[in-house]
């Protein structure tokens, strides 16, 4: 049996899929279990990845860093206008 | 969100190139609102390349600061973001090059700065998250930030393309690649534990 490619499992787990290729990839699915392991195994590693580094330290933290981060662009522009010093 | 679609999730466009032209004047107050309006991706683009709080702080000022002083060489009908993943790239790899800016890939603690626990998983589990962990460090830049840019930030892929400036069947090959040089990894990693 031929199994999914790996182009085909990764757009399945991206949603990417529609039509035909998606009833194909359905249908093999359900009838293999190896692609079903294989697809199961890179669902697992693209949740860990997030679980890990879809990190959002909060909205306090954010505006805080926003503001640091526009002080610091705001003094590159104003030292920018001021040109070099003589 | 499905990686069909072609919507910029980010600020509306007209809205967006009203805001650049204005900053590529000189205007700051319309430099701060389209960082505002990104800052949560760039924050998590930020976070996945560094994986230290501390420093993907650094990242994202350092890339604020970049894309404003660069903003004129900014082409009127280009997008922010893409233009904002270009300056963290640049960051990104200039920092990766410095003198002992080396991290051990897996540190004491999680990222996001959380103690490493099993939880009701166990250590199996743990050490999966872990050599997990260690198989993205591994990437480059280019491939940290395709994969965190379709994991994490959940663009769809003609999005990814543009944010990095890729040909748009190259994106989603690449993306397919990682995935599977991950699970080559993973499979090995397991194997010598």
């Amino acid at each position: 049996m031929r199994h999914l490619t790996v182009q085909q499992l990764s757009a399945s787990l991206d949603g990417a899929l529609a039509g035909v290729s998606l009833e194909l990839v359905v249908r093999h699915l359900s009838t293999c279990r190896e692609c079903r392991d294989r697809h199961a195994r890179l669902s697992k590693q693209d949740d860990a990845l997030r679980r890990l580094l879809a990190w959002d330290p909060g909205e306090p933290a954010l505006e805080d860093l926003a503001i640091r981060v526009e002080t610091m662009v705001d003094a590159d522009a104003n030292a920018a206008a001021a040109g070099p010093e003589p | 969100m499905d990686a069909r679609g072609t919507q910029g999730p980010w600020l509306e466009a007209g809205r967006e190139a009203k805001l650049l032209s204005a900053a590529r004047r000189g205007d700051l107050p319309s430099y701060f609102e389209l960082l505002r309006a990104h800052q949560r991706p760039l924050w998590r683009l930020c976070f996945a390349l560094a994986r230290h709080r501390g420093e993907a702080e650094l990242l994202l000022q350092e890339t604020s600061r970049r894309a404003w002083r660069n903003l004129r060489a900014l082409q009127p009908n280009q997008r922010f973001m893409p233009w904002l993943v270009r300056a963290l790239r640049t960051v990104a790899v200039a920092r990766q090059r410095r003198p002992g800016e080396t991290r051990a890939a897996v540190g004491a603690f999680r990222p996001n700065g959380e103690a490493w626990s099993g939880g009701a998983s166990g250590a199996h589990e743990l050490g999966f998250e872990q050599r997990a962990l260690a198989a993205f460090a591994e990437l480059s830049v280019d491939e940290q930030m395709l994969l965190a840019l379709r994991l994490f930030e959940r663009l769809p892929y003609p999005d990814i393309a543009a944010a990095l400036d890729l040909p748009l069947a190259a994106t989603v090959h690449r993306i397919a690649a990682l995935r599977e040089g991950l699970e080559q990894t993973l499979q090995r990693t397991e194997r010598a534990a």
